[in-house]
């Protein structure tokens, strides 16, 4: 069970006691949020615990665990992450001497393989909080996950390398032997990552679809919030119906569909909008199919295994973060990912075979033009909600001129039907502003209902010249 | 690590559960799947699973008059789920 309080005091405070209310056995309680974990007695009746116990504001089902398998195997399928690496720029940031160095990214998942070459002299620190009781990564998940974002390569001569090379690597193993583990397992490998110096957690894990307001998405949130950790999240592999799950559904995470080499959004892949307030995500996407990287249990069997998932997509957007991060070592979470956001390249034509924000977010990363980002505009999308009649909705966006000279950009927005009719509003304050050198300006974006009916999907676009220099996905629901 | 292998384990769960002999199991049909996840479609409230897709089966075993459907990958994990 996962219990949320009103403060992290009565969360302790219950720790402490041992026993929320009849049945219910709290045995800790979580560093970043009002939340606490425990159990269920099988001796004593339960009692809802809200009525008697001061603090207590929702009570969650964590997992019960289950009998696990030994191994997993891979399909035998040709190796893709060499070509998968220059469909997100990721041969451009090399060139330009990116590696990820100095970087930490936690891999919150079934364990790394240590002995894996490919990770030789890279983890700097390793805990299980799965319920194995050991490090090893049993089913290969984890240790393929870790290759895409940040293995060397070693075995293959660097073919099979990941997007960030240099970086480091925090096993922080949450999911057992079956490749499932406990929300609140979860959620402490994730606070442990986090004081390990982890700036980046990928996390290529999900369970049902969510809201953003589940425990493991506030998790999400308050660590963002707290330690300034960037998380990269999976969306799921729910598609084409299925939505966006928890944890990539919080708001501050940056969640991750998959494509394949074609550019072409995997069927597989979960959409957005979310659930009940129909926020716009997925935030963005990346290659997930067919991708091949280290393979646990090195030494007893070949040294790289290929897979498909958003887990393969959510390492490289995972890396591509470490990479931001080294050019940008001031920069904080969210503006890495809203750097990110803003440089994708949409997928699909922009007419005909219109992709919408709910499929792809802002589109594919791209690192070649986060190099010469001029603009970052935050936040990375906008949704308005759940919007009607002739009112305009106002949202502000900060556009910040990253270079020494003032700019001049013109400012672009358009909306489609991503299901439903007619024809929404859509403002702008100012379509061409003047940004002074090394300075920001925000503007606001307006929408109105009119006639339409049905959920939109629609970007802002800021253009010096005809040319786009960053992209922001928007979104809003007509009631 | 392979199909005949994972029927084998299915019936060998079911006989456990059942309290009978293997040999009163009958093998109705296996459909090869690609699961959404470590799940295997078979996911739990609270708990949450690697996002990979996972080949695997769809095994209908038949004992004492009634259907039983297990998911499967196609290495060693086989679940009951009815």
């Amino acid at each position: 069970m996962i219990v949320r309080f009103a403060t992290q005091e009565q969360a302790r405070a219950a720790v402490a006691k041992g026993l929320v209310d009849g049945g219910i056995h709290l045995t800790g309680a979580f560093e970043y949020q009002p939340e606490a974990y425990g159990y269920v007695s099988k001796a004593g009746p339960f009692v809802p615990v809200n009525t008697t116990t001061d603090g207590v504001q929702q009570v969650y089902l964590d997992a019960v665990e289950h009998e696990a398998p030994d191994t997993v195997t891979a399909a035998t399928i040709a190796p893709t992450l060499n070509d998968a690496l220059p469909l997100i720029g990721a041969d451009a940031a090399r060139k330009a001497g990116l590696t990820g160095k100095g970087i930490k990214i936690a891999v919150v998942d079934t364990g790394i393989d240590a002995k894996h070459p490919d990770f030789a002299g890279r983890i700097v620190a390793a805990k299980d909080f799965s319920s194995d009781g050991d490090q090893i990564d049993h089913f290969g998940h984890g240790t393929h996950v870790a290759g895409i974002a940040a293995g060397t390569g070693a075995v293959s001569d660097g073919k099979f390398g990941g997007v960030a090379p240099g970086a480091q690597l925090i096993d922080a193993k949450a999911l057992a032997k079956n490749g499932s583990g406990s929300m609140s397992g979860i959620m402490k490998a994730m606070e442990w990552a986090a004081d390990q110096g982890a700036k980046i957690e990928n996390m290529s894990l999900g369970g049902g679809a969510s809201d953003g307001r589940d425990p493991l998405s506030q998790e999400v949130n308050a660590i963002t919030a707290k330690k300034g950790v960037l998380f990269a999240i999976a969306a799921g592999n729910s598609g084409p119906k299925g939505k966006v799950s928890t944890p990539a559904a919080a708001d501050l995470a940056l969640s991750v569909g998959a494509v394949d080499k074609t550019r072409a959004l995997a069927y597989f892949s979960s959409r957005g909008p979310r659930v009940k307030d129909n926020a716009v995500k997925p935030d963005v996407v990346a290659p997930g199919v067919r991708i091949t990287a280290p393979r646990a249990n090195y030494g007893d069997n070949d040294p790289y295994a290929t897979y498909s998932g958003t887990s393969m997509a959510t390492p490289m957007v995972a890396g591509a973060a470490a990479l931001v991060m080294q050019l940008h070592p001031d920069w904080s979470a969210m503006q890495v990912k809203n750097a990110l956001m803003n440089s994708a390249s949409a997928i699909g034509d922009n007419d005909s075979g219109y992709i919408s924000v709910y499929d792809q977010g802002t589109g594919l990363i791209n690192l070649s033009n986060i190099l010469g980002q001029k603009l970052l505009i935050q936040p990375g999308s906008l949704s308005f909600g759940m919007i009607s009649g002739d009112a305009l909705v106002r949202k502000d966006v900060t556009i910040a001129n990253l270079t020494d000279q003032p700019m001049t950009i013109d400012l672009s927005g358009r909306f489609r039907q991503h299901q439903g009719s007619g024809n929404a509003g859509f403002e702008l304050a100012k379509p061409r502003i003047t940004i002074p050198a090394s300075d920001s300006v925000t503007i606001a974006l307006g929408v109105r209902a009119g006639d339409a009916k049905g959920i939109f999907s629609g970007e802002l676009v800021a253009s010096r010249d005809g040319q786009p220099l960053a992209r922001v996905a928007a979104g809003f629901t007509v009631k | 690590m392979s199909k005949d292998g994972q029927v084998t384990r299915a019936k060998r769960d079911l006989a456990a559960h059942l309290g009978i002999d293997e040999g009163a199991i009958g093998l109705k049909s296996v459909k090869e799947t690609d699961w959404p996840d470590a799940s295997l479609g078979d996911a739990h409230p609270g708990q949450v699973y690697a996002q990979m897709m996972v080949f695997g089966y769809i095994i209908t075993l038949e004992a004492q008059g009634k259907s039983y459907v297990y998911h499967s990958d196609d290495a060693t994990h086989v679940v009951r789920v009815n």
